[in-house]
């Protein structure tokens, strides 16, 4: 089969992803500027470097519940003195119901670990579609205390368990109870009441699918569900703490104040789990990050600003450096950027101070003075300055979900392959492939927990077993394989010479029509910190206070500074709703509050 | 049991890749088999066996000539994915022809999955009969079509989608029903799965989320 002058499958797909990028582009308001090449972005350290922004999936999801004045309701409370049993918090989202499920337990301190192998929990949650009976949290009270041991149905939406920050549920309660306002050290230094130690969502044990709730307004945007879920679970551990405080003693226990609540956020610990599904969702990936370049680019397309935002900018600015020096960790490599984040923040604030931002393209001018500064100070002022101008960034969160699966295009000539391999695979070439340092890692799926992990290929058994990581090597293999075939041969007929390729040309194929869907470096050489893989997609989820373990996992805190239920609840006039709300989504670079 | 369509993709994946298939192909007979279930089919029943009758490491076994591919028992996984990427890319005049058997449920999941990704219909038709079915993104028109005779040859061609597909959907096949498989199934599937699983070392267990710290803090 020859292909002659008639538009390839390829030519076909790259103008249908053009049209539909375009008309998505133009739907949330604009045409494509010119967008960072992803060679640039795509590195481990560059999204190793991210910080949380305005298209954070919390952040839209707090928007959205801000939007529609959704209230917090609790229809069923059913906690012993000692805050153990079951409650349940329901929340509407876009007019559809949807409910937290919270059974509170004792648990033995030998009992309590946050490792994923563990089997009991303080709490243990699930996302109810709807607002559940009694029979439906009786019947769901065994699975769910079991978690992963638990068998489920489709009215449950996602899965999770948390347990107590024990140090500070304790003094938070012991302070309420007696008539006073916790200690502000012991809130900023830990930040949470409790955290979880998983959300399962998409079908894992039974649960509902993703693609049934796809389509539902409200859920429809990444991880929606699962923001929501832990939307509730600080919810409940707010409510936890005040009810325990008022069993105690209800004739002198206060509640916690306004501030600090909004304060605590959810803790959570993230390991390897998690980064696999970057390399796993392409097609996800690229419109994740596709979404935030967009977004970036309108901000250096800005020929001037208004006076407005240059005030939101000085203040933003100001408000991310007292939010890096609230940021403290014991890794010393995280600790070590942070420094240097916080010198360099110090600089830009000075520079700007004596010089201000242009007249012209000023944004551009914010950014060029982080030009010679570090990934994290450059990727800072990016969630920054996308801050300045919402309206023309809100909108692209409706093109952050993509229900496209990779696709094999199988009349595509060789010679169009090539091209591919030339234009975005040239970082394959910079990688030394002759020693064991280039693959001395190799992703694995544990016996244990059936969790991924990652071990060292030349000293740990299982290497045969390895998920298909090893891009550099693929596509090399693959370069070498198609280097002397005639132009004109079509993949189709490759695969049948080489099926062992078929896996390695769809990844290719789809970088074509996704160019930000692959990370542009070496996922098992020696130099690999996974730690970047975790912290590009917790960004991507408004997670902030990156606190790195080892190279391996992280502690954060999930809505740290997000309002609260009571918050989205007053009522203002209506002249005054739009401030209102620009004032509940105003949470970026969250800062420790004031003595209480 | 009941189980969610991700729960079958991922075990069935994880069971191809346990006897050997790429994982391409694991990725794809993953999604035949949801799709196969979700058009009421056995699907990881039909998986099931087509793994126990598969053997990946034997070299593709497809005679190609001028607009057409034969296939003498075609293994699904191997031939039949072969045959279909090829007619996907020669659409207007390929043509696979089928001799001497074929686990055609299969092959089915893998077409209907093609047909929804590339917005194709396929046709099945029994040479010397006029017996026809076709496979759309919706579903087969005759899940029978599949000759009594090994000897009979089964021709597959690539055709414009039809135009009320994904219009006509039948009840039930809208992706949001319950799915059943049978549980001796699963629990076979699981153990091939199994397979593909690496002992933790405590290398890894040292360096996992949580490790290392006071839980009771």
């Amino acid at each position: 089969m020859s292909n002659t002058a008639t538009p390839t499958h390829m030519d076909i797909d790259k103008a249908e992803t053009s049209v539909t990028i375009s008309r998505r582009a133009n739907a949330c308001g604009r045409a494509l500027p010119e967008l960072r090449h992803p060679d640039a972005v795509m590195t481990l350290a560059r999204i190793g470097s991210f910080f949380p922004h305005r298209l954070s999936f919390m952040r839209s999801f707090i928007r959205r519940i801000a939007t529609e004045n959704a209230k917090l309701t609790m229809p069923i409370c059913a906690l012993d003195a000692d805050g153990y049993g079951h409650l349940v918090l329901t929340l509407p989202v876009s007019g559809h119901a949807y409910s937290l499920i919270a059974y509170s337990r004792p648990l033995n301190a030998d009992e309590r670990t946050d490792r994923v192998i563990a089997t009991k929990w303080d709490a243990s949650f699930c996302l109810f579609d709807g607002i559940p009976t009694e029979d439906d949290i009786v019947a769901l009270a065994d699975q769910v205390t079991k978690q992963e041991a638990g068998r489920y149905h489709h009215k449950v939406l996602t899965l999770s368990r948390a347990n107590k920050s024990l140090r500070l549920f304790h003094h938070v309660v012991e302070s309420l109870a007696s008539g006073v306002q916790p200690d502000l050290d012991q809130i900023k230094a830990i930040g949470y009441l409790m955290r979880t130690t998983a959300v399962y969502g998409n079908g894992k044990f039974g649960i509902a699918d993703r693609d049934r709730i796809a389509d539902r307004p409200g859920l429809e945007g990444p991880f929606q569900a699962e923001m929501l879920t832990v939307f509730l679970i600080r919810e409940f551990t707010l409510f936890l703490a005040d009810y325990c405080a008022r069993q105690i003693s209800d004739q002198t226990a206060v509640g916690l104040t306004p501030s600090y609540r909004r304060y605590l956020g959810i803790g959570n610990s993230t390991g390897l789990g998690m980064a696999p599904f970057l390399v796993n969702h392409p097609p996800l990936l690229h419109s994740w990050i596709m979404a935030r370049e967009v977004a970036f680019a309108r901000t250096q397309s800005l020929a001037a600003i208004s006076d407005d935002q240059r005030r939101r900018f000085d203040d933003l600015l100001d408000r991310a450096y007292h939010h890096c020096h609230d940021w403290q960790v014991e890794d010393q490599i995280q600790m070590d950027r942070i420094i240097i984040l916080r010198e360099e923040l110090a600089q830009i604030k000075a520079d700007i101070a004596a010089t201000p931002l242009s007249a012209d393209y000023p944004l551009v001018d914010a950014v060029s003075r982080c030009r010679s500064c570090s990934a994290e100070t450059q990727e800072l002022m990016v969630s920054l300055v996308i801050e300045l101008i919402p309206d023309q960034v809100d909108g692209l969160v409706d093109c952050m979900a993509n229900p496209h699966n990779p696709r094999l295009i199988p009349s595509m000539t060789i010679a169009e392959l090539k091209a591919i391999l030339a234009e975005h695979y040239r970082w394959v070439d910079a990688i030394d492939l002759s020693g064991e340092q280039s693959d001395a890692h190799f992703w694995y799926t544990s016996e244990e927990k059936l969790e991924p992990r990652l071990g060292r290929r030349y000293e740990e058994p299982g290497q045969e077993l390895e998920m298909p990581f090893n891009i550099p090597r693929y596509v090399d293999a693959l370069k070498t394989a198609i280097a002397e075939l005639p132009d004109h041969q079509i993949v189709a007929e490759l695969l049948m010479q080489r099926p062992d390729l078929r896996h390695i040309v769809r990844r290719v194929q789809t970088t074509a029509i996704y160019p930000y869907a692959e990370i542009r470096d070496n996922l098992v050489g020696d130099a690999c910190r996974p730690i970047d893989l975790l912290r590009c997609k917790l960004s991507f989820f408004g997670a902030s206070k990156f606190d790195p373990k080892s190279d391996r996992w992280t502690r954060i805190t999930l809505y740290q500074g997000a309002p609260t239920a009571a918050d989205l609840e007053m009522d203002v006039a209506s002249d005054q709703a739009a401030s209102r709300l620009a004032e509940l989504d105003d949470w970026i670079f969250a800062l420790s509050p004031t003595e209480a | 049991m009941m189980v969610s369509a991700n729960e079958i993709h991922h075990m069935i994946r994880k069971a191809c890749l346990a006897i050997g298939l790429d994982y391409d192909r694991a990725t794809d007979i993953g999604a035949a088999a949801v799709w196969l279930t979700r058009q009421r089919q056995d699907g990881c029943g039909i998986a099931e066996a087509m793994l126990a009758t598969t053997d990946p490491a034997l070299p593709l076994n497809i005679t190609a000539s001028q607009d057409q591919l034969m296939l003498a028992s075609p293994r699904p996984a191997v031939e039949g994915v072969a045959a279909m990427d090829w007619l996907i890319a020669n659409p207007d005049d390929g043509r696979v022809v089928i001799t001497k058997g074929l686990d055609g449920v299969l092959l089915m999941g893998l077409l209907g999955v093609a047909a929804g990704q590339y917005r194709r219909a396929f046709q099945l038709s029994v040479e010397g009969t006029d017996r026809q079915a076709m496979v759309t993104m919706s579903g087969c028109t005759d899940w029978t079509i599949l000759p009594d005779h090994p000897d009979q040859e089964v021709v597959l061609i690539c055709l414009p989608p039809l135009a009320e597909d994904g219009h006509n959907k039948a009840e039930g096949q809208n992706g949001h029903e319950d799915l059943v498989v049978a549980n001796d199934v699963w629990d076979r599937l699981a153990a091939l799965a199994y397979q593909t699983y690496v002992p933790s070392s405590e290398q890894s267990r040292l360096s996992g989320a949580g490790a290392g710290l006071n839980d009771n803090d």
